[in-house]
C-alpha cells in the first residue's frame, strides 16, 4: 500500500522530530516537518500532503490563520487538517466539542496512538 | 448626698443683740443713781432671777432674753466690783427692789419682743424660700416625689403627676407603690433608710391607665437636723426616648458590624481572587513550555515500547510508569490552565437539579466502589439559575469526588437543594414593613453533606489555595477546589465548607436567582 503523506507544522523541532519518528515507524506514512509557520504554505505546495497537522500557536503565525490560507489555495483546500496545541486544557477540549473551525483538535501531550487514530479517521 | 433640714438657724438676730445691749442702760443708770444701793441681798436676788432666766432662754433659743440676762449678770458683777473699789456700802431699800424688779421686767420684756420679732422675720424668709423651692419643683420637667418614711406621698410635682397620668391632688396621701408594677411598697427599715444615699436605678413605672414606661429613678433620704430620716425624695425621669435611641444605636452598631464583616469577607475574597488569578496567569505561561516536552516524552516512550524485545519486562514496566508520570504532570498543568481561562463562558438559565443528577450519574461508579450511599433531597420547582452547566458540573463532580474520598470506609452522601426569597436589609427598620423587603429574587441553595473525616479547623482556611491537598501524593492535584471556588465566584455565587457537629463536612453553594424567570 502506498504511504500517506503527512505534513507536520510545529515551531518545536523536538515535537516534529519525534512525531515523524513515530509516524514513519508505523510504516504507513511519509512525514515532512516544518518548524516555520510562514513556510508551511510553500512546504505544502511542494510536498502535496494527504493530511496536515498544525500547531495552533506559533511565534510567527497561528494554526487557524494557516488553515484559512490552505482553504484559499485551490490545490490545498481539500486536504484534511488536524490541530495540535499545548494551550488548551482537557476541560476546554470537552467544552468545545473537540473541534476548532471544523477541524479536529488534539491537546498535547497526546498519546501518539491517538494521533494515528485521528489521522486514519480524517483520511477515510 | 444627704439632705439635712437647716431650720431654725442657730444664730443671734442682730436686732435682738442691739436691743439687749440697750437694756443694759437700766442697771447702769440704777447703779449710778443709787450709789451703794447694791448689797448682798441684792446680788442674791439678781442671781436668783437672772440665772434661771438665762438658762431657760438659752435652752429655748430665745436669744434676746438670753443676751439680756447674760449682760445683766455681767453688769451686776461689774457694779458690785466698782462699789467695792470705791469703798461704798451698797444699801438695800424698797427703791432698790423696785428698780431690780423693773429692770428684770424690762429686760425680759425686751428680750421677749425681740424674739417674737426675729421669729416673725424668720418665718417670712422661710416662707419665701419655700415658695421659691415649690415653684422650682413645679416648673421642672423632671418628676419629683417626696414621701414620708412609710412611703406615703407627701409631695409630687406636676411633671411627676403628668408623666403618670394623675393630678397632683390624686397622688398626695397615696402609697408611692401606685407607680410600681408590683403595687404597694412597704415602709423601709431605719437601717435601710440610712443606707439609702443617691440610690440610682432603672425601672418600669405604671401610669394611671395601666400602661408602662421605662424610668430612671434617683432616691435620697431626707434627714432631720438631728440626723433622723424624715422622708425620701425620688426624682423620676421618663427614659422612653433614650431607650429607643439606645436600641436604634445598638441596631445601627449591629448593622455596621455586619457590613464591616461583609466588607472584610469581600476583601478576603478579592485577595483570594487576585492570588488565584496570578497563579492562573503563571500557569498559562508554564503550560505551553511544559506540554511540548511532555508530548516528546510520551511519543518517545511509545517509540521505545515498540522497539522492545520480548523478555525485557522490567523495561516495559519502566516505560509504562513513564507514561503514567506524563499523564500526572499533564493533569496538574490542565488544572492550572483552568485558572488561566475560565473567563469566557456563557451563563444561561438552567435547572440546578438536572445538573446535580447528571453530575451524580458520573460519580456513581466511584460511589458504589467505596460503598457510599446517596440521599437526595432535591426541592421540586426550584427557580432557574443563570449558570454554565458544564462548569457547574465540573464543580459538583469535584465536590462529590472529594466527599467520596473522605469516606474510604463507606458512608452517606446527602445532596440537598432548596430556595428561599431574598430580603433586603432596610436602611430604616422602623419605616418599612417587613413584607415590603422582598426583592423578588431567590437564593437557590445546594448543600452536599458527607459523613467522612471532616476537615481540621486549621486547614479550613486553606482549602481553596492552589496545590493545597490532604490527599496522598499523586492522588490529588490540589487544584480541584481552587478551580471550583473560581467557577462559583464567576457565577456570583458563594461556596462555604463547614464541619458538621455529627462528623463530616457540609458544603453550601448559594446561587442568586431572579424569581421572575
Amino acid at each position: 500500500m502506498e504511504k500517506r503523506r503527512i505534513l507536520v507544522v510545529d515551531d518545536e523541532a523536538i515535537i516534529t522530530r519525534t512525531l515523524k519518528l513515530y509516524l514513519e515507524g508505523t510504516g504507513s506514512y511519509e512525514v515532512r516537518t516544518e518548524n516555520e509557520g510562514s513556510h508551511a504554505l510553500q512546504a505544502a505546495r511542494e510536498f502535496n500532503p494527504d493530511l496536515i497537522m498544525l500547531d495552533l500557536v506559533m511565534p510567527d503565525t497561528d494554526g487557524a490563520t494557516l488553515a484559512s490560507e490552505f482553504r484559499g489555495d485551490s490545490k490545498l483546500q481539500n486536504i484534511p487538517i488536524i490541530f495540535l496545541t499545548a494551550l488548551v486544557s482537557k476541560q476546554e477540549v470537552g467544552a468545545q466539542g473537540k473541534e476548532i473551525g471544523g477541524h479536529p483538535f488534539l491537546a498535547k501531550p497526546v498519546d501518539p496512538e491517538k494521533v494515528v487514530e485521528c489521522i486514519e479517521e480524517q483520511l477515510q | 448626698m444627704t439632705t439635712r433640714s437647716s431650720y431654725p438657724a442657730k444664730s443671734v438676730p442682730p436686732r435682738a443683740l442691739a436691743l439687749s445691749v440697750a437694756s443694759l442702760a437700766v442697771p447702769v443708770v440704777a447703779a449710778l443713781a443709787f450709789p451703794g444701793s447694791l448689797g448682798e441681798l441684792g446680788v442674791m436676788l439678781w442671781l436668783l432671777a437672772l440665772v434661771p432666766a438665762f438658762l431657760l432662754a438659752y435652752y429655748r433659743g430665745w436669744w434676746g432674753v438670753t443676751l439680756a440676762c447674760g449682760v445683766g449678770m455681767a453688769v451686776l458683777a461689774l457694779t458690785h466690783s466698782v462699789a467695792g473699789i470705791l469703798g461704798r456700802q451698797i444699801q438695800e431699800g424698797p427703791l432698790f427692789f423696785a428698780v431690780v424688779v423693773i429692770y428684770i421686767g424690762i429686760a425680759l420684756g425686751i428680750g421677749w419682743l425681740t424674739d417674737r420679732l426675729s421669729v416673725a422675720t424668720g418665718r417670712k424668709q422661710i416662707e419665701e424660700i419655700r415658695l421659691r423651692l415649690v415653684k422650682a419643683l413645679e416648673t421642672m420637667q423632671l418628676g419629683v416625689t417626696i414621701t414620708d418614711t412609710n412611703r406615703k406621698i407627701i409631695f409630687s410635682n406636676p411633671a411627676e403627676a403628668r408623666n403618670h397620668g394623675y393630678t397632683v391632688g390624686e397622688l398626695v396621701g397615696k402609697n408611692v407603690g401606685i407607680f410600681a408594677p408590683s403595687g404597694k411598697l412597704k415602709p423601709l427599715e431605719k437601717e435601710e433608710l440610712k443606707a439609702l444615699s443617691s440610690w440610682k436605678r432603672e425601672s418600669i413605672n405604671v401610669r394611671k391607665d395601666g400602661s408602662t414606661f421605662p424610668v430612671q429613678l434617683t432616691s435620697d433620704v431626707v434627714l432631720s437636723a438631728s440626723g433622723d430620716p424624715i422622708g425620701i425624695v425620688t426624682t423620676c425621669e421618663d427614659i422612653t426616648e433614650r431607650k429607643e435611641r439606645q436600641k436604634q444605636l445598638e441596631r445601627a452598631t449591629r448593622e455596621l458590624r455586619k457590613s464591616h464583616g461583609d466588607l472584610q469577607a469581600t476583601q478576603m475574597r478579592l485577595i483570594e481572587a487576585e492570588k488565584l488569578e496570578s497563579v492562573g496567569r503563571l500557569a498559562a505561561g508554564v503550560a505551553h513550555e511544559v506540554k511540548n516536552p511532555l508530548m516528546v516524552i510520551l511519543t518517545g516512550v511509545k517509540i521505545l515500547t515498540q522497539h522492545l524485545q520480548d523478555g525485557s519486562g522490567d523495561i516495559r514496566v519502566l516505560l509504562d510508569d513513564m507514561t503514567d508520570a506524563v499523564a500526572r504532570a499533564d493533569a496538574v498543568i490542565c488544572g492550572l490552565l483552568d485558572f488561566a481561562r475560565p473567563h469566557d463562558f456563557e451563563l444561561v438559565p438552567e435547572d440546578l437539579n438536572t445538573i446535580v443528577e447528571q453530575s451524580l450519574s458520573l460519580v456513581k461508579h466511584e460511589m458504589d466502589k467505596s460503598h457510599v450511599t446517596l440521599a437526595k433531597e432535591l426541592a421540586p420547582d426550584l427557580p432557574k439559575v443563570n449558570l454554565n452547566a458544564f462548569k457547574i458540573q465540573q464543580v459538583l463532580i469535584n465536590l462529590f469526588t472529594n466527599a467520596v474520598h473522605a469516606m474510604p470506609e463507606g458512608g452517606e452522601l446527602t445532596v440537598r437543594s432548596y430556595s428561599r426569597p431574598v430580603r433586603q436589609l432596610a436602611s430604616n427598620p422602623n419605616s418599612v414593613e417587613r413584607e415590603n423587603l422582598l426583592t423578588g429574587e431567590s437564593d437557590v441553595i445546594l448543600e452536599v453533606d458527607d459523613t467522612g473525616t471532616g476537615i481540621p479547623e486549621d486547614k479550613l482556611a486553606k482549602i481553596f489555595d492552589p496545590f493545597f491537598t490532604t490527599k496522598p501524593t499523586g492522588k490529588g492535584t490540589g487544584l480541584g477546589l481552587s478551580v471550583s471556588w473560581q467557577i462559583v465566584e464567576m457565577h456570583g455565587a458563594s461556596i462555604e465548607f463547614k464541619n458538621r457537629d455529627e462528623g463530616g463536612v457540609t458544603v453550601t453553594i448559594i446561587f442568586r436567582s431572579d424569581a421572575g424567570e
